[in-house]
C-alpha cells in the first residue's frame, strides 16, 4: 500500500536548513494498522502529511498502491488525496457554518460527487459512526466525540484506501477516545490501512504495529505478530 | 460549489450586506449620475436646437470710417432684397430677413394676447428651427408672394387666444385685419432667443408685413453658415458684400451688427462637455472605490477563512476549487449590489418621471431613465470589476498551506 524510499524532507528557514524527514524507508501493506510514535520535532507530523500527500519530499520515492506519487503535479496530488487517502485531525476541523450531513459530503463535492448522491452517502456514514440522529446539528452543537467521529465519518467519504489520524484522541477525555479509537480500529479491521501519528504510548499499544520516529528518522518499528488486523 | 459559494456568503451575511450596500448605493448614485448626465445632455442640446443652429443675425449701423466719399458716422440701414445677397455668399447656407414690431395686441373675440409680431419669409422655418403641430404648416412661399393674411401663433399666443381649442383655420386680428392661423408652434424651451419668447409672437408673411405697416426696412437678416467655424469667414463675406452695396469699408466692422449664436453654442458645448468629463470622472471613482470594497472585504474573508481553505485542500479541493469561491464571491456581491441599485435607481427615477415637473427644468434635465442598455452594462462591468478583485484573494487562498493552518489553534 505504501512504499516509502530513502525520503527526505528539508525547510529552508532563516539561518539554517531544517531536516524534518532523514532517509526514511517504510513499507505498509494494504489493511495494516500503525501508530507513528515520537516526541515533538521528530518528524511524525511531517511523515503523516507527506503520506497524506500534503507535502512533497526534497529527496525519495513514494509510492501509494503501487502508483508513483511523489513527482505528481498538484492538482492530481489533490484528487489522489480526494480519492484515495481520508484525514483525521485532532481538533476535528469541521467547518462551523456547516452542518454534520454537509461536513461529511465535503470531499465530495471536491470529488464531483452529485448533489443527491452526496446526501445519500453523508447519511450512511453518520448512521454507520451513531450519528444518524445529529445530521443535521452543525459542530457547535455537537459534543468533542460526535465532533471527531463526524470527522472521521467525513474522512471515509469516498471510501479511501488510506485512513490518516493526527492524534485523533488528543482533544477527547479518555473514556471518549477510547470510544474514538474502537471505531478506527473496527474500520482498520473492515480493510482500511491505518496509520495514527500519536504520542499516547496507551494508545499506540492498541494497535498491532509502532513506527517510532526520532530526529527525523525511523527510530524503531516494532510489529506484534500474534494479531492480525484482518481478523 | 454555487451552493458552497452561497453558504460562505451567507455564513458571512453581515459583512458581505455591509460590501453589498456599498456597491448598492454607489451604482445607485453611479447610475444616476448617467442618467441624468446622459439625460442632460440630450435635453440641452436639444433645448439649444430650438434657438436654430451656426446662426448669425446681421443688421445695419453706422461706419466709423469714412469710405466712398461718405463721412465717418453714416447710418447703414439694410433692405429687403439683402438676404440673397447673404445666401450667395460661400459661408453661408441660408439667409431670410425678419421685420419685427414690438408689443403688438391680436384678439379673438374678447381674448387678447400682446407680443411681437414677426414679419418673415419661409426659409425662416428651416433657419431657426420653427416646428409645426400636426395639423398645420409655417408660412409658404405662396404666402409671401399673394401677401397672404395668414399667421403662424407661437405657443403661448395660440393658448392664450383660443385656449385648448385648434387655432388652425380659425381667424386671429393682427393689425386690425383678420390673419387665418396656418399654423402652430410647440411648447419648447429655448436657450437663447431675441425680442422676446418665441411662443410669444405672431408670424406673418415679410410682404403681408411690408403692405399693412408700410415699413420697407427690415430689422435684420438671420444667416446660416454652413458650418459652426464658418463664423469669421462669414463675418468678412458679410462685411465685403454689404460693404460693396453700401459703400462702407469692409474692414469697418461698426457699420454692421453682426451678432455671432455660434460662439453660444460653442460656450454650450464647453458646459456639457464638462458636465460629461465630469461625469464619467465620478463614475470611474465610484467605480473604483466599489471594486476597491469588494476586493478588501474578499481579501479580510480570505484570510479569516485560511483554516478553513486548508482543510479543503487537504480533503482533495483542488486549484479551482480554492480559488473559483473568493472569485465567484466578489462577482456575486457586485452583482448583487448593483442589480439591487440599478433597480432602486430604475424604479426612482420611475417615481420621479410621474412628477408633474414644469418644462422649463424639464428642458434642461430631460426625462431621466435607467436604460436596460446602460443598466446592464453597469451591472456586467460591475460583475467583471469584483471577479477581477476576488482574483488577488482568491490567488492568495491557492497558496494556503494546509499543514501550517491545520496546525495552528
Amino acid at each position: 500500500m505504501i512504499e516509502l524510499r530513502g525520503i527526505g524532507k528539508e525547510y529552508a528557514q532563516a539561518s539554517a536548513t531544517v531536516r524534518a524527514l532523514v532517509d526514511v524507508d517504510l513499507d505498509v501493506d494494504a489493511g495494516e494498522a500503525l501508530a507513528v510514535l515520537g516526541p515533538s520535532g521528530s518528524g511524525k507530523s511531517t511523515l503523516l502529511h507527506l503520506l497524506g500527500l500534503l507535502e512533497t519530499p526534497t529527496r525519495g520515492t513514494y509510492a501509494l498502491g503501487g502508483r508513483a506519487v511523489s513527482g505528481l503535479a498538484p492538482d492530481e496530488l489533490a484528487r489522489v488525496r480526494n480519492r484515495e487517502v481520508g484525514f483525521v485531525f485532532q481538533r476535528f476541523h469541521l467547518v462551523p457554518r456547516l452542518d454534520a450531513v454537509e461536513n461529511v459530503a465535503l470531499p465530495m463535492r471536491f470529488g464531483s460527487v452529485g448533489r443527491r448522491d452526496r446526501r445519500r452517502r453523508a447519511l450512511e456514514l453518520l448512521d454507520e459512526v451513531g450519528l444518524a440522529e445529529r445530521a443535521t446539528h452543525r459542530p457547535a452543537e455537537l459534543s468533542g466525540g460526535q465532533q471527531q467521529r463526524v470527522a472521521i465519518a467525513r474522512a471515509l467519504a469516498l471510501r479511501p484506501r488510506l485512513l490518516l489520524a493526527d492524534e485523533p484522541t488528543g482533544a477527547l477525555d479518555q473514556s471518549v477516545g477510547s470510544e474514538i479509537l474502537e471505531l478506527l480500529l473496527g474500520l482498520n479491521r473492515g480493510g482500511t490501512t491505518l496509520v495514527v501519528v500519536t504520542h499516547d504510548e496507551g494508545l499506540a499499544a492498541r494497535l498491532p504495529r509502532q513506527v517510532r520516529m526520532l530526529d527525523g528518522r525511523v527510530e524503531r518499528d516494532d510489529r506484534r505478530v500474534q494479531s492480525s488486523p484482518q481478523a | 460549489m454555487l451552493s458552497w459559494i452561497l453558504s460562505g456568503l451567507w455564513a458571512d451575511r453581515v459583512r458581505t450586506g455591509l460590501v453589498a450596500l456599498g456597491v448598492l448605493w454607489g451604482t445607485l448614485g453611479l447610475a444616476s449620475l448617467l442618467a441624468f448626465g446622459g439625460e442632460m445632455l440630450r435635453a440641452t442640446s436639444g433645448t439649444a436646437r430650438n434657438f436654430g443652429v451656426d446662426l448669425m443675425r446681421v443688421a445695419g449701423a453706422a461706419t466709423t470710417r469714412p469710405s466712398r466719399g461718405f463721412p465717418a458716422g453714416r447710418s447703414i440701414g439694410l433692405e429687403a432684397g439683402d438676404e440673397k445677397l447673404l445666401a450667395s455668399l460661400p459661408s453661408v447656407r441660408g439667409a431670410v430677413l425678419e421685420h419685427n414690431l414690438w408689443g403688438r395686441t391680436y384678439r379673438v373675440g374678447d381674448a387678447r394676447h400682446t407680443g411681437t409680431l414677426v414679419g418673415t419669409q419661409p426659409g425662416f422655418a428651416d433657419l431657426r428651427s420653427r416646428r409645426v403641430r400636426p395639423g398645420g404648416r409655417f408660412l409658404s412661399e405662396r404666402d409671401e408672394r399673394e401677401e397672404r393674411r395668414v399667421c403662424y401663433l407661437g405657443a403661448f399666443a395660440a393658448r392664450a387666444l383660443f385656449g385648448s381649442a385648434d387655432p388652425i383655420g380659425r381667424e386671429v386680428e393682427v393689425l386690425g385685419t383678420p390673419f387665418r392661423v396656418v399654423g402652430v408652434g410647440p411648447d419648447e424651451v429655448q436657450i437663447s432667443n431675441y425680442n422676446g419668447d418665441e411662443r410669444n409672437k405672431v408670424y406673418i408673411p415679410a410682404s403681408t408685413y411690408r403692405a399693412l405697416t408700410g415699413r420697407r426696412s427690415p430689422s435684420f437678416f438671420v444667416v446660416g453658415l454652413v458650418a459652426p467655424n464658418a463664423a469669421d469667414a462669414a463675418s468678412a463675406e458679410i462685411l465685403g458684400a454689404l460693404g460693396a452695396r453700401y459703400g462702407f469699408d469692409p474692414a469697418d466692422t461698426a457699420a454692421l451688427e453682426i451678432q455671432d449664436y455660434t460662439e453660444m453654442q460653442r460656450m454650450i458645448g464647453a458646459i456639457l462637455g464638462g458636465n460629461r468629463a465630469l461625469t464619467a470622472l465620478v463614475g470611474l471613482f465610484g467605480f473604483l472605490v466599489a471594486a476597491l470594497g469588494v476586493a478588501n472585504a474578499t481579501w479580510v474573508r480570505v484570510e479569516e477563512s485560511r483554516r478553513e481553505i486548508g482543510l479543503a485542500v487537504a480533503l482533495g479541493a483542488r486549484r479551482r476549487h480554492v480559488m473559483t469561491p473568493p472569485i465567484a464571491e466578489a462577482a456575486l456581491v457586485a452583482l448583487g449590489g448593483g442589480a439591487i441599485g440599478l433597480g432602486l435607481a430604475a424604479v426612482c427615477f420611475a417615481l420621479a418621471g410621474m412628477l408633474d415637473v414644469p418644462l422649463e427644468v424639464r428642458a434642461y434635465l430631460g426625462d431621466p431613465r435607467v436604460s436596460l442598455a446602460l443598466g446592464g452594462g453597469i451591472v456586467g462591468l460591475l460583475a467583471v470589476a469584483g471577479a477581477v478583485s476576488g482574483w488577488i484573494p482568491a490567488r492568495r487562498a491557492a497558496r494556503v498551506d494546509p499543514m501550517v493552518v491545520l496546525r495552528e489553534e
